[in-house]
């Protein structure tokens, strides 16, 4: 059953079914609130790097890569959507795969997706001082002609200031979930509004400024100089280059890297099993409506800022870029504004986003610890709670700690690099993948009683969408293997790719052995009672 | 205890080379099926798998859901199952949809168009063709019950909670094979007890055994008081003690729909009061729960292990725990498993 105020309503129910009154029967999770959860997963805010990344796939359109992994990310969220219509209550992914390929896949997956779901608590905390933080000091430095702001934005996004940003967001969120995130909820509830307003301006500022009733070029040169605008595309090399198909795809594993991480809103769910088509619906609308805003910012900043100058200031070395910051889009945006409220203002979302995407990825990786736990694949302290609080100890502070690590190595070495986790958390995809492609042969008698037993011809649906969602996230798995551009393949990040599966195994074996000592064995804990 | 080995023990037989040390009492403990046929043939099936000696449900064994399954032409039905409109010929399709809608714990109701237009919006015929098909289900339960564990020696403990109408209880007191604790203490073997309670506190939907806190203490002492040693006592309060980790369920507005945050769903306590103070009170062997079927777990409090099996009924899987009793011991041993 769910909890409720005690206001007497009517039984949730649906066309075609009659109810009586029985506890849990609950309605489905607003479609909305899927999709604002999606927003949140998101992470509009690193449309900043996703940015400042165009200059390596020359020829590339943004708008169309970001299209394509739209129209992927949708593929992707049809399987995340579907599979949970048919277990409305399970938990999320980790259940669907151990169901439906094997409990061993499941741990695998599921600890590589806490893994790296943990690395990016972490390192969303670093991208806030590098891509929040530092080019918003550094606009109002350049606005204010201050060079104490110019150098307090170097700071943030120098190692000092991404471990701070680090520290800060993982102590921050361990903290407020120790305690119960009832406050930190009505906080980050009106943060969004606030977050709202900030998009809002900023597509206005940037649509002034490619109406040219803003002048960018003007306000670049006279913060930096009389022609520095015109300086910074001369100092390029050639960014005039022809459309190019290819470079078009390449590039869009970078916002496939932010849209397609939606779907971890797949653990929702309620008793009303009408097909819980919010989860999909919830998913697809977060899909579209933020590939549409990153479509329109991307459209905004080439108009606003031009698209020469976009890829010469990325591409120029730091000694002939004539500011003393970073050249990203946010910074870019508060000179076009030239106000220094408007800079802070255009400043809160991306802050505001990559601040919050921590606790997002933190609350995924303790609710997977729980559920390990729960299952005997993991020692009983990981679902240990608080006397007075009700929260998970342990498993919090396992999560901070691993997240701690990895804003140290962050932020004091180079070993790792912004995508260095979207190899590793390719691997969860490609499971559920493949989870909804052989859902319906390996567990017919469920199929055929589901939600989603639908059919093309005689092939069932879930399996095509898997096929294509598949295809989709091995060839990015393949891209970001190849292609260095992407970060994600150096040496760590591979290393680890392997690693944690390999210790997932190693653990799920370890784990049965241990729990079999014990007079329980996990293989038989899961095993199905037959049916006689 | 069966003579025929289950994987769960043979599997634990390889990884240790002497044969396992038998416990005095091995109890399969389950609850919330809510009426779904494949998860009552399984529970029926776990003394085999789980070599169990003693079974039990902890409540809410009747469903919350009829599909009228509507005749539109001779021989064609159609019927919303599952959110899809499914459309079938009488005979095997038929029989394979029916089977279908039981197995997810729902009553097919075969009907004409008329008849279910005169029902549709009149709750008091709708609750009066419930308790119907409950009742045939429940009956149908108990003798299939009979049949595959009567002179077994396999102990068959069943009982009603929240959900369930008092007519279940009458039914079950019928039965040869099945022993019902609610509101008693039952005997088991090793000289432990256990004891039922299947009232629960008060709950949005006005349930059939929704109480207040008070008066649910007060029940729960009237039972204690049959106990001759609470600490050899299995306690089965089909509400979970508040916030104890076994009791946490989506927050829900007044749509009866869950509170979402940026987090997920926001869960709450909505445990009992008055289950969480017997606990703390009698210090019993163990504390066994249902109700809330989100928060699966083994937990402790009041230094009393206490367990929720969880329910995942309308999928068809069976969660369960797994309890082992010794003599000299006590309770040795508890596995959450899922079938």
């Amino acid at each position: 059953m769910t909890a409720a105020p005690t206001v007497k309503t009517g039984v949730p129910t649906t066309a075609g079914v009659f109810t009586r009154a029985s506890s849990g029967l609950v309605r489905q999770v607003r479609t909305d609130d899927v999709m604002f959860y999606g927003w949140q997963q998101i992470a509009l805010g690193y449309i900043i790097f996703i940015v400042a990344a165009w200059q390596f796939y020359p020829g590339a359109s943004m708008e169309l890569a970001t299209l394509i992994a739209t129209v992927a990310g949708l593929f992707i969220a049809g399987c995340y959507g579907l599979l949970s219509m048919v277990y409305p209550r399970s938990g999320g992914d980790y259940v669907f795969m151990s169901r439906i390929l094997h409990p061993v896949a499941g741990i695998a997956l599921s600890m590589s997706l806490v893994f790296w779901q943990l690395f990016y608590t972490g390192v969303n905390g670093a991208f806030l001082s590098k891509f929040g933080i530092a080019p918003m000091l550094s606009s109002l430095g350049v606005q204010e002609h201050s060079a104490a702001l110019i150098g307090a934005g170097n700071w943030f996004a120098g190692k000092w200031g991404l471990f701070l940003g680090g520290v800060l967001v993982v102590g921050f969120f361990s903290f407020v979930q120790y305690r119960g995130a009832g406050v930190y909820f009505k906080v980050q509830r009106w943060a969004s509004y606030v977050t709202a307003f900030s998009l809002i301006v900023t597509f206005i500022t940037l649509a002034l400024a490619a109406t040219g009733v803003l002048d960018f070029h003007h306000n670049f040169d006279a913060a930096a100089g009389a022609g520095a605008y015109d300086g910074v595309i001369a100092a390029a090399a050639d960014t005039e280059h022809p459309f190019s198909l290819s470079q078009t795809v390449f590039f869009a594993a970078w916002p496939a890297f932010s849209l397609w991480f939606a779907v971890l809103s797949v653990s929702f769910g309620g008793e009303v099993k009408d097909g819980q088509r919010s989860q999909l619906r919830g998913m697809t609308l977060a899909i579209v409506t933020m590939g549409g805003a990153m479509m329109l910012l991307m459209f905004l900043y080439r108009m606003a800022f031009g698209s020469s100058f976009m890829l010469a200031s990325t591409e120029v070395t730091p000694d002939k870029f004539p500011l003393n910051a970073a050249p990203y889009v946010n910074l870019y945006t508060g000179i076009a504004g030239g106000n220094p409220i408007l800079t802070v203002v255009n400043s809160l979302w991306v802050l505001l986003l990559l601040f919050f995407v921590g606790a997002s990825s933190m609350i995924v990786a303790t609710r997977s610890m729980l559920a390990w736990s729960l299952d005997g694949m993991a020692p009983k302290w990981f679902s240990s709670v608080s006397a007075k609080f009700h929260t998970p100890t342990w498993a919090l502070a396992l999560s901070a700690a691993i997240a701690f690590v990895w804003v140290c190595l962050y932020a004091f070495t180079s070993s790792i690099l912004v995508l260095g986790g979207f190899l590793g958390q390719c691997i969860p995809f490609m499971g559920v993948c493949l989870a909804a492609i052989v859902f319906p042969f390996r567990r017919k008698r469920e199929f055929e009683s589901s939600p989603v037993a639908y059919r093309v011809g005689k092939v069932p649906v879930i399996s095509v969408i898997g096929v294509v969602a598949l295809i989709c996230v091995v060839f990015v798995f393949y891209r970001l293997l190849i292609d260095a551009a992407y970060g994600a393949n150096n040496h760590l990040s591979e290393v680890m790719t392997v690693a944690v599966t390999v210790f997932a195994v190693t653990w799920y074996l370890a784990f049965r052995i241990y729990r079999a000592r014990q007079g329980a064995d996990i293989k038989g804990q899961f095993s199905e009672i037959p049916v006689e | 205890m069966s003579e025929t080995t289950g994987p769960y023990v043979r599997f634990c037989q390889t990884i240790h080379p002497l044969p396992l040390e038998a416990p005095d009492v091995r109890m399969y403990f389950c609850t919330d099926i809510h009426g779904s046929e494949r998860c009552w043939k399984k529970f029926l099936a776990t003394p085999k798998h789980y070599e169990c000696d003693t079974i039990v449900v902890g409540g809410d064994i009747t469903g919350k859901f009829i599909v009228p399954v509507i005749e539109t032409k001779r021989g064609k039905y159609k019927a919303r199952f599952a959110g899809i409109e499914r459309k079938v010929s009488s005979g095997s399709q038929l029989e394979n949809l029916l089977a279908m809608i039981g197995d997810a714990g729902e009553y097919a109701w075969l009907t004409t168009p008329d008849e279910f237009e005169s029902y549709a919006g009149d709750q008091d015929r709708i609750d009066d063709l419930f308790r119907t098909l409950i009742l045939k289900r429940v009956e149908r339960w108990i003798d299939m019950a009979e049949d595959r564990l009567g002179g077994t020696g396999v102990r068959v403990l069943i009982s009603g909670a929240n959900d369930d109408y008092f007519d279940v209880d009458d039914m079950l007191s019928r039965s040869s094979v099945i022993e019902d604790p609610n509101g008693t203490v039952i005997d088991l073997d090793g000289g432990f007890q256990m004891m039922g309670m299947g009232y629960g506190n008060i709950t949005p939907w006005a349930c059939p055994r929704d109480v207040s806190e008070e008066d649910l203490g007060r029940r729960i002492d009237e039972v204690m008081a049959k106990a001759t040693d609470p600490g050899k006592t299995i306690m089965s309060l089909h509400v979970p003690p508040y916030a104890s980790g076994l009791d946490y369920a989506p927050k829900l507005d007044e749509d009866l729909r869950a509170v979402v945050t940026s987090g997920g769903p926001q869960m709450v306590p909505v445990g009992s009061t008055a289950t969480r103070d017997a606990i703390a009170t009698y210090e019993p062997m163990l504390g066994l729960h249902g109700h809330i079927h989100e928060s699966r777990g083994v937990r402790e409090l009041a230094g009393v292990p206490i367990g929720n099996p969880g329910s995942e009924y309308s999928e068809g899987i069976l969660g369960g725990l797994l309890i082992d009793l010794d003599t000299r011991h006590g309770l040795v041993n508890t596995s959450l498993v899922r079938g």
